[in-house]
C-alpha cells in the first residue's frame, strides 16, 4: 500500500519570499480618488495596527508589552500607514506606551481625517 | 464609534467572545447619549437600536456592530455615550465613551502630561531606591532615577523625529571610592525606515545625543559627550493568536550599538582637553507574567548589559587595589586609588520585580560593573528595595535608556 508522501517543510528563505511586504500590504488601502470616507475608519485602522504590531486581530485586546512590541517604531509605522492610506494624524496622538492595547490605537486612528 | 457612519457602533470582545445569542438582539442594547444643551446643562437622550450584526463574532476580531435608528450627535455638543447590555442573564454597563477618539470626534486622547506607569520600561519619570545591610560594614543605598521629555518634529504628514532632554542618575552609596554616575543630554531620535517589521526585527531607532555631560557626585570627573546610537528591537518569537492575557511582557530584546565621543574636561588622573571615542555595545531584555490577583499583580524580569570600549586610557576605580588598614587588616575601599586603562568597561543590571499592585512593588536587583565617568567598579551586588513610578502620557521616552 503506497504511503502518503510527506510534504517538505518550507525553509526560512522560502517563507520570507512568500511573505507580503509591509508596503504591499498597505498599498490597496490607499483610497481611490473621490472615495466618500472622510475618516480612516475601523477596518483600515485594524489592518494598519495589526501589521505594525506583527500580530493578528485576535490580539487586538492585548498591550504592546504583552505582544513584545517596541512602541517607538510601532508609532512611526502606524503614522506612515495612516498617511499612506491618504489620511492625516498628529504622531503624538498615536498612543504607544507599553500598556496601550492595540484596540486603543485603532480607536484613535480610525478618526484620522482625510489629508 | 464609526466616524464615517455615526449610526454605527463597533463593540469588540476579548477572547473568549460571548455566544451570538447573548448579544444579537436589538432589545438587549440600551444606548444613551449626553449632549451639551447649554454651556451649563446636559441633555440625555435614549437612542434606539435598529439592528445588530453579530457576524463579526466569527471573525478574528470578535466584534459586533450596533446600528442605531439615528445618528449620534457630533462635535461640539456630544459629551458622553453610555451603553448597557441587558439580556436574559446579564446586565453589563460598558465603560462610558467620553474621550474624542471614543466619540468619533477626534484623535486627541486628552490625557494629562503624565500618568501612572506600570514598570520602569514605560516610565519617563522614574525613581527606584533600595537598601542593603552589610555585615561588618556600612549599609549600601542605591538610587536609580531618570527624567526627561521628547517633543515631536512634525509638519503635516512629514515626521522629522523627536528632540528632548534627559537626565539619569545612578548613585551607589557603597564603600567603593566614588561610584556615582550622572548623565544629562540633549537627544535627537528618529526611526530609520517605515517602522515596520523585518522578520523578527522592528525598524531600528537612531538616537543622537548631540550634547551631553557625564559627572560624578563630587564633580571631580566631568566629561562632555556627543554620541550616535542605534537601537534594534528584536522579538525572537512572535506571540500566538489569542495570547493569554496573563502574559504581561512577551520576551523581547533591544540590541544597542553606538559610539560615545568624549572630551574629558576634568579628572583627578586622566588627561584633559582631548577627545577620544568609546565603542558601546549592549542589549536589554524584558519579560513578565501578571495574574493581577489580589496581592500579586505581576512579576517582571528585566536585564540590561552594556560594554564600553575606550580608545584611550580612561580613569577607573577597582577596590581590589584598595589599601589595607594596618590596625584592622580590612580593606579601606573609600581610599581606592584611581587608575588608568583601556580595558572594556562592562555594566550588568538585572532586576526581578514583584508588584503587589500596578503602581508599586518590591525589587530584587543584581548589579555588576561600572558606569562613566568615574567607572567605579561595583562587584557582584544584590539588593532589595521598593519601586514607585510615573510615566509621560505622550510616550516620547528615548529608546536608549535601560528597561
Amino acid at each position: 500500500m503506497p504511503t502518503k508522501k510527506k510534504s517538505a517543510k518550507l525553509t526560512p528563505t522560502q517563507l520570507s519570499q512568500m511573505a507580503m511586504s509591509h508596503a504591499d500590504l498597505l498599498a490597496p488601502m490607499t483610497p481611490p480618488p473621490g472615495s466618500p470616507d472622510p475618516f480612516l475608519g475601523h477596518a483600515r485602522a485594524v489592518v494598519i495596527v495589526c501589521a505594525c504590531a506583527g500580530t493578528s486581530p485576535t490580539n487586538l485586546g492585548r498591550t504592546l508589552a504583552q505582544l513584545g512590541v517596541n512602541g517607538i517604531p510601532f508609532q512611526k509605522c502606524v503614522f506612515n500607514g495612516v498617511a499612506q492610506a491618504g489620511f492625516t494624524i498628529d504622531i503624538d496622538d498615536i498612543p504607544n506606551a507599553t500598556d496601550t492595547t492595540l484596540l486603543q490605537v485603532v480607536t484613535v486612528i480610525q478618526n484620522a481625517p482625510r489629508a | 464609534m464609526d466616524p464615517n457612519n455615526r449610526r454605527h457602533i463597533i463593540i469588540s470582545f476579548d477572547h473568549p467572545p460571548p455566544a451570538a445569542s447573548a448579544v444579537d438582539q436589538k432589545t438587549y442594547w440600551i444606548v444613551y447619549e449626553k449632549t451639551a444643551a447649554t454651556p451649563k446643562t446636559t441633555a440625555t437622550k435614549r437612542l434606539e437600536v435598529d439592528h445588530v450584526d453579530a457576524s463579526g463574532l466569527a471573525s478574528p476580531e470578535k466584534s459586533i456592530d450596533l446600528f442605531l435608528t439615528e445618528e449620534i450627535a457630533g462635535k461640539p455638543t456630544i459629551k458622553e455615550v453610555d451603553i448597557v447590555l441587558a439580556n436574559a442573564t446579564d446586565f453589563i454597563t460598558l465603560p462610558a465613551l467620553t474621550k474624542p477618539p471614543d466619540l468619533g470626534t477626534g484623535t486627541s486622547g486628552a490625557k494629562g502630561p503624565v500618568g501612572a506607569a506600570k514598570s520602569r520600561t514605560d516610565s519617563d519619570i522614574y525613581f527606584n531606591g533600595s537598601y542593603a545591610a552589610v555585615e561588618g560594614g556600612p549599609p549600601v543605598y542605591n538610587i536609580d532615577a531618570f527624567a526627561g521629555y521628547m517633543w515631536a518634529l512634525q509638519k503635516k504628514d512629514d515626521f522629522y523625529g523627536r528632540v528632548g532632554i534627559y537626565g539619569q542618575a545612578t548613585t551607589k552609596m557603597s564603600s567603593t571610592a566614588d561610584p556615582n554616575s550622572f548623565q544629562i543630554y540633549l537627544d535627537y531620535q528618529n526611526v530609520i525606515g517605515s517602522g515596520g517589521w523585518w522578520g523578527p526585527f522592528q525598524g531600528p531607532i537612531f538616537n543622537y545625543r548631540f550634547l551631553g555631560t557625564e559627572f560624578n557626585k563630587t564633580a571631580n570627573e566631568l566629561n562632555l559627550t556627543t554620541s550616535p546610537m542605534l537601537t534594534i528591537p528584536f522579538r525572537p518569537v512572535a506571540p500566538p493568536p489569542y495570547l493569554n492575557s496573563k502574559i504581561s511582557q512577551w520576551p523581547a530584546f533591544n540590541l544597542i550599538m553606538g559610539t560615545e565621543f568624549v572630551d574629558v574636561e576634568k579628572s583627578v588622573l586622566a588627561p584633559t582637553g582631548v577627545w577620544h571615542a568609546r565603542g558601546l555595545l549592549g542589549a536589554n531584555f524584558a519579560t513578565g507574567y501578571a495574574p493581577k490577583s489580589k496581592g500579586f499583580d505581576s512579576i517582571t524580569l528585566t536585564s540590561s548589559w552594556q560594554v564600553r570600549l575606550p580608545s584611550a586610557p580612561e580613569i577607573f576605580y577597582d577596590d581590589k587595589f584598595a589599601p589595607i588598614t594596618p590596625t584592622t587588616g580590612v580593606k579601606n575601599t573609600a581610599a581606592t586609588p584611581p587608575m588608568l586603562g583601556t580595558q572594556p568597561r562592562h555594566y550588568l543590571d538585572t532586576k526581578l520585580t514583584y508588584n503587589y499592585a500596578a503602581w508599586g512593588g518590591v525589587t530584587f536587583e543584581h548589579t555588576y560593573g561600572s558606569l562613566p565617568p568615574a567607572f567605579s567598579k561595583t562587584d557582584q551586588t544584590f539588593t532589595i528595595g521598593l519601586t514607585f513610578s510615573l510615566q509621560q502620557a505622550s510616550f516620547g521616552r528615548t529608546s536608549i535608556l535601560r528597561p
